[in-house]
C-alpha cells in the first residue's frame, strides 16, 4: 500500500488531476462563502455579457442574495460572506447568460449538484455493486452462480430505458414524497443512477473475491474461527477496496455524463437549480445563427472536460500504481 | 455450440418477459393515464375510451392480453363504432397494439416508419466510430510518446469527456452555420445523416482508439511479435496478420456494450438534428403515457441489444481460436 502512495505520488500528471479535483472540491463546498454574484437572480434587461478580464472589470457592489431552498449551513455561510465581503462581488469573468446570471457562479453552484450526484450515485453503486459481489463470490456454487446469472440478465436491459421510465413515476409522486419521507426528487434521482451502475462493479468485486478466498489467510482466519460475516468483511473486503477504489473513478465520469443526458431530455436537475449538464444544455442550444454566445457552451463543456479528464488520469495512475498487471477494467 | 445458442435463447426469453413484465408493471402503476390533457375530458367519454382500450379490465387481464394472443372475453366497444376486433395481437404475435396518443396509428406502424432510420443513423455511427478509432488507436500505438500519439490522447479523452449534445451542437455551428456543407436538421437525404452519425459516434471512436492503442501496446511486447519480425515479415504483414487481432479483441467484447450506448445517444442525437427516428418517439411516449408505445420501443431495444450482444459472443470463436463460444463457464 506505500508503494502504490509512493508510486502515485510520483507521477505528476496524477499530482496535477487530484489537485485539481482537491481545488474544486474545496470550492464547491465553500460555493456560499465565495464572493460571486448569486447563480439564480435575474438581470432579464441585460444581453448577455461577453467574458471580460478580471484586471478590466474586476467586480461590482450591488450582491443580492437571491438563492434556491439553501440549507441550514449554507444560509449561515452565505451570511458570513456578507459579513466580509459586503455587497462586493466578481465581475462577469466568464461572461453571463441571456437572463444575466453570472456565468462562473452557475459553474461553480453547479458543480455542487454535478459533485452531489456523482458521490451519491457512486455510493449506492458502491455499496450495491459490492455486498452483491462479494457475497456471489464468497458464497460460490449455486448462489453464486444464480446472482450472477441475475448480473447478466440486467446487462442486456435497456436500462437507461427504465431509468426514463422510472423518472416519470418519481416525478407523479414528487409532492408525497417531499410531503411523506423528507426526501426530494433530486436525491431519488441520484440514488436511481447509482442503482443502475453497480453491474460492472458486482462482476469485479466477485472476481476479486473469488482469487482471494483461496489464499492462506482466510484459510488462518477460518481455523482461528472466524465466522463468515467476519471473514467476508474484515479480512476480504479490505483487500477488494483497491480494485473498488479505481473502478470507483470510472463510475463518477459515467454517472456525470448520464446527468448531463437526462438534464439534456428534461428529465433531471430543474431549474432554478443549475448542474453541469444543465448549463451545457444551455449553452448548446444557445449556438445559433443569430447569436454567437459561444462562452455559455465552451466554459460549462470545459468544466465537465477538465474534471473528467482528472477523474480518468487519476484512475489510469491510481490502477498502474495499485497493480501494473491489472487488466483494462471494461465499462 | 447448438447447447450455447439454446441456452441463450432460454435467457432471451427470460430477459424479454422481465423487461415486458416491468415495463408493464411501470407504466400501469403510476397515476395519470394516455387521455390526460390540459383540459380534462368529460367522465363518459373518458370512460368509453377506456373500455374500447380494455383499460377498464383488471389488470392481469389487461397483462394477458397485452403478452399473448388468448382469447379472453369480449372485443371492442361496438357503441364507438369500433369494429370489435381485439385492441391487442399480443406481444408474442408481434403485434403491439394501438399508439395511445397517435390516434388511427399502430406501434408496429410507427416503429416500421422510424426504425430503419434509427438503424441508418446508428449503424453509420458505429461504423464511423470503427473506422476512425481503429487506425487512430493503432496509430497512437505504434507511435507512442510521440507527438501525434499525444495529440490522439488528448483527442480521445475528450471525445470521451464530452456530452454528445455538446459535440453536436459544435459540429452544427462549424459544418452547418459557419460553412454551411450540410443540412441543419431534417432527414431525407444522405447528406442529413452526416453530422448526426458524425455526432453520436464521436465518443465511441474514442472509446474504440484508446481500447485499440491499449490492445496494441499489450500485444506489440509479446514474443510471437518479435518472433514474426525476427523471421523477416513485412512490418505490415506483421500489423495486420499478428497485432490486429490481438489488439481488436477487446473491441469486440465491447461492441455490445457500444451498441446499447448508440441506441441510448441516439434519443439526444434525434432531438437534437430533429430526425423522426425511434428514440425521439421513445422519450414523449414515456412522457406522455402512450404506454403502447413506450414499451413497444422498451422491448425492441432489449431485442436488439440482446441479438448483438449474441452476435459479439459468437463472433469470438471466429476471432480468437482459443475462446470456443461454448466455453463459457
Amino acid at each position: 500500500m506505500n508503494d502504490a502512495w509512493n508510486a502515485l505520488r510520483a507521477n505528476r500528471a496524477a499530482r496535477v488531476a487530484a489537485l485539481f479535483l482537491l481545488a474544486l472540491a474545496l470550492a464547491s463546498l465553500f460555493a456560499p462563502l465565495l464572493p460571486l454574484p448569486s447563480p439564480a437572480a435575474l438581470a432579464l434587461r441585460d444581453r448577455p455579457l461577453a467574458p471580460a478580464w478580471p484586471w478590466e472589470h474586476f467586480g461590482a457592489h450591488g450582491f443580492t442574495p437571491e438563492y434556491w431552498k439553501l440549507s441550514w449551513i449554507d444560509s449561515q455561510l452565505v451570511a458570513l460572506r456578507e459579513r466580509i465581503f459586503g455587497d462586493w462581488q466578481t465581475g462577469p469573468w466568464l461572461g453571463t447568460d441571456a437572463k444575466g446570471r453570472d456565468l462562473l457562479a452557475r459553474i461553480v453552484w453547479g458543480s455542487r449538484t454535478s459533485f452531489e450526484v456523482a458521490l451519491l450515485a457512486s455510493l449506492t453503486s458502491l455499496v450495491i455493486g459490492v455486498s452483491w459481489g462479494a457475497v456471489a463470490g464468497y458464497a460460490g456454487g449455486r448462489v453464486d452462480n444464480a446472482m450472477m446469472r441475475f448480473v447478466d440478465l440486467c446487462f442486456s436491459l435497456p436500462f437507461v430505458f427504465l431509468v426514463i421510465f422510472l423518472i416519470g413515476v418519481v416525478n407523479e409522486y414528487r409532492a408525497e414524497l417531499e410531503r411523506d419521507f423528507g426526501i426530494d426528487r433530486e436525491t431519488v434521482f441520484y440514488v436511481l443512477l447509482g442503482a443502475f451502475t453497480w453491474l460492472t462493479m458486482a462482476r469485479v468485486v466477485r472476481g476479486q473475491v473469488l482469487s482471494l478466498k483461496k489464499r492462506e489467510f482466510v484459510e488462518a482466519a477460518r481455523v482461528l474461527g472466524a465466522s463468515r460475516p467476519r471473514i467476508l468483511f474484515a479480512h476480504l473486503l479490505p483487500n477488494v477496496l483497491p480494485v473498488v477504489l479505481v473502478y470507483l473513478t470510472l463510475t463518477v465520469p459515467a454517472v456525470m455524463l448520464y446527468e448531463a443526458f437526462l438534464s439534456f431530455l428534461g428529465l433531471g436537475i430543474e431549474p432554478p437549480k443549475v448542474s453541469w449538464g444543465l448549463l451545457a444544455v444551455e449553452g448548446a442550444e444557445a449556438l445559433t445563427p443569430l447569436s454567437f454566445d459561444w462562452w455559455l457552451v465552451l466554459w460549462p463543456s470545459l468544466a465537465i472536460a477538465a474534471t473528467l479528464l482528472a477523474l480518468n488520469v487519476l484512475g489510469d495512475a491510481l490502477r498502474d500504481a495499485l497493480d501494473p498487471r491489472l487488466p483494462e477494467l471494461r465499462r | 455450440m447448438k447447447r450455447f445458442l439454446l441456452r441463450r435463447l432460454l435467457w432471451f426469453a427470460l430477459t424479454l418477459f422481465a423487461v415486458v413484465t416491468l415495463a408493464f408493471g411501470l407504466m400501469r402503476g403510476v397515476r395519470g393515464g394516455p387521455f390526460d390533457g390540459e383540459r380534462p375530458l368529460p367522465a363518459a367519454i373518458e370512460r368509453n375510451l377506456r373500455a374500447s382500450y380494455h383499460l377498464d379490465w383488471p389488470l392481469w387481464k389487461q397483462y394477458c392480453e397485452y403478452v399473448g394472443p388468448l382469447e379472453l372475453g369480449e372485443h371492442g366497444a361496438r357503441a364507438l363504432g369500433g369494429d370489435g376486433t381485439q385492441v391487442f395481437g399480443g406481444v408474442l404475435s408481434g403485434d403491439f397494439g394501438p399508439s395511445f396518443r397517435y390516434r388511427d396509428f399502430s406501434v408496429n406502424d410507427i416503429l416500421a416508419q422510424s426504425l430503419p432510420i434509427s438503424l441508418a443513423l446508428g449503424t453509420l455511427a458505429l461504423v464511423f466510430a470503427l473506422c476512425v478509432g481503429i487506425p487512430a488507436g493503432l496509430a497512437s500505438a505504434l507511435l507512442r510518446g510521440r507527438s501525434l500519439d499525444v495529440v490522439l490522447r488528448l483527442a480521445t479523452s475528450l471525445g470521451i469527456a464530452l456530452p454528445n449534445f455538446v459535440i453536436a451542437s459544435a459540429l452544427l455551428f462549424v459544418f452547418a452555420l459557419v460553412w454551411p456543407v450540410f443540412p441543419v436538421a431534417g432527414y431525407g437525404s444522405w447528406r442529413h445523416l452526416v453530422l448526426p452519425a458524425f455526432a453520436l459516434g464521436a465518443p465511441f471512436a474514442a472509446y474504440a482508439a484508446r481500447l485499440v492503442r491499449t490492445g496494441a501496446l499489450e500485444v506489440l511486447a509479446q514474443d510471437y511479435v518479435r518472433t514474426a519480425r525476427a523471421k523477416g515479415l513485412p512490418e505490415s504483414r506483421v500489423l495486420l496478420r499478428h497485432v490486429l487481432p490481438g489488439a481488436l479483441l477487446p473491441v469486440l467484447s465491447w461492441l455490445g456494450p457500444a451498441a446499447a450506448g448508440v441506441l441510448t445517444g441516439s434519443l439526444v442525437i434525434e432531438r437534437i438534428f430533429a430526425i423522426p427516428g425511434t428514440g425521439s418517439h421513445f422519450v414523449n411516449s414515456a412522457l406522455n403515457r402512450d404506454y403502447t408505445l413506450a414499451m413497444g420501443v422498451t422491448i425492441l431495444y432489449t431485442a436488439l441489444v440482446y441479438g448483438f450482444n449474441l452476435l459479439v459472443d459468437l463472433s469470438y470463436g471466429w476471432i480468437d481460436p482459443r475462446m470456443r463460444a461454448g466455453g463459457e463457464e
